[in-house]
């Protein structure tokens, strides 16, 4: 092994792992670098590099805001997953106990585990269980949103109409003012947003921000929502058989507007369930195919 | 979602999504990006992480999902994986530490972009020290041999761009 060869192996080695299993000749190249004064040198000064610039780039800090962002579109995802699921009857997103899922608590009787674990009651029993518990949290929930409604009139004011534009299209507006909290209401449908609409005849002011859902779901790219479009606003999709689920986010002090008016491009909203939410500064919108059960 | 669902998402995001961000900001070379990048990773992972049945692959499998994002979106050709470089004599005054000392995060990352394409993402993964070779090359999709000639081949050139840079200031 030449010292030319010898500095082609030391380099591979990551900053301070020297003895790195992969780099095939290593040892060989270490043992000439230790009678080699100038090997010796270059490689130090090697390490040192490496180290220092490892230590720059772990330095790069992400933006203050981006783990909750991607925490509040996980739990999104996933909220969306489990109204899919309990729609549908599909299987709703299992992510896998790794490493990482070590210090979490064991997984409940009513769980979303594999159905392969034994540990876990069978899938029937799971779907019951889970089905119960929705079922009966949504009789709870929809019983303090009746008194709710009843006790502060006009808690959702919107309005539906015609667009100007697409005759065809049916617009919602919604009070971003007026959006309820986390948890939302189970089972709520967009009836009961239809209802509360009709009844609240809120007017549709001059720069209500208007998203546009095409039939299939993808959502086209010229879209825009004021001056903003589709690409400024957190859209994840959810896949749920041919009309997937649109999640929008919008952040609230970026959001200059007091209305958001959804727009359903194939003319009939009651294709889909509409839930708004805001929780923690950020309005939730949820648009989720009505799917005939299996 | 469960409250264990919720937990494991939550502990993945924690531990991975600062480096993910950094290895998403060496490709790109820009914040946004970058942010995408990682938001998608862990979007595709909520929704097809269910499919991930060896639980210890999961972080090669978000490293391998953010590169084939980052490579989607630029729709660039499919990198041909080069041949092993001849040997390199690397030169002394091209590693001062004055050079690497001048640098901070983003004006390291920055260098990044100058790099071959080929070179960016196995550097940068080198630097980062969360994968072994092994991983890197199951991630990048290359030979062993090949990801370790793309290290030393994109070393050099980092170490060329810094002299280069260190000139002219």
């Amino acid at each position: 092994m030449t010292p030319a060869e010898a500095q082609t192996i030391l380099s591979l080695c990551p900053p301070g792992d020297e003895t790195n299993p992969d780099i095939p000749g290593l040892d060989a190249a270490r043992e000439l670098a230790t009678g080699d004064a100038a090997l010796t040198a270059w490689w130090e000064q090697e390490k040192y590099f490496d180290e220092q610039f490892s230590r720059k780039l772990g330095s790069l800090t992400p933006p203050a805001e981006l783990e909750a962002t991607i925490l509040r579109g996980g739990a999104t995802i996933f909220f969306a997953s489990r109204l899919i699921a309990e729609t549908t009857g599909e299987e709703p997103v299992t992510l896998p106990e790794g490493p990482d899922a070590q210090a979490a608590p064991s997984a409940p009787a009513v769980s979303l585990s594999d159905p392969g674990d034994a540990t876990s009651p069978s899938p029937r029993a799971a779907t019951w269980y889970w089905r119960a518990a929705v079922y009966s949290a949504g009789f709870v929930v929809a019983i303090f949103l009746i008194l709710l409604v009843v006790a502060i009139p006009g808690i959702l004011k919107t309005k539906a109409t015609h667009g100007p534009e697409l005759p065809d299209f049916t617009l919602y507006a919604a009070r971003l003012a007026d959006v309820p909290s986390l948890p939302p209401a189970p089972g709520q449908t967009i009836e009961d947003l239809r209802r509360t609409l009709d009844e609240g005849h809120a007017p549709n002011p001059p720069g209500a921000a208007v998203l546009a859902i095409v039939p299939g779901g993808a959502t086209p790219d010229s879209v825009a929502i004021n001056n903003w479009n589709v690409h400024q606003i957190t859209h994840y999709v959810v896949p749920s058989g041919a009309n997937p689920t649109h999640i929008f986010i919008l952040n609230r002090a970026e959001f200059p507007h007091d209305e958001v008016t959804l727009e359903v491009s194939d003319g009939d909203l009651n294709n889909y369930h509409v839930q708004t939410w805001s929780a923690d500064g950020f309005i939730y919108i949820v648009l989720k195919p009505r799917s005939a059960k299996p | 979602m469960s409250r264990t669902q919720s937990l494991n998402f939550k502990k993945l995001v924690e531990r991975h999504f600062a480096s993910l961000y950094r290895f998403a900001y060496c490709l790109a070379n820009e914040e946004q990006t970058a942010c995408d990048l990682t938001q998608h990773t862990f979007f595709l992972y909520a929704n097809k992480g269910s499919a991930i049945r060896e639980t210890h692959k999961v972080k090669s499998w978000l490293y391998a999902t953010l590169h084939n994002e980052y490579l989607r979106q630029r729709a660039a050709p499919h990198i041909e994986h080069p041949p092993p470089p001849p040997p390199i004599r690397a030169d002394s005054a091209l590693t001062a530490p004055e050079n690497v000392a001048a640098l901070d995060g983003p004006s390291a990352a920055a260098l990044f972009a100058k790099l071959d394409e080929a070179m960016r993402a196995p550097l940068a993964l080198f630097y980062f020290q969360e994968l072994t070779y092994r991983e890197i090359a199951e991630v990048l999709g290359a030979p062993l041999e090949n990801i370790q000639a793309r290290v030393a081949d994109g070393k050099a050139q980092l170490k060329k761009i810094l002299a280069g840079r260190a000139n002219h200031i």
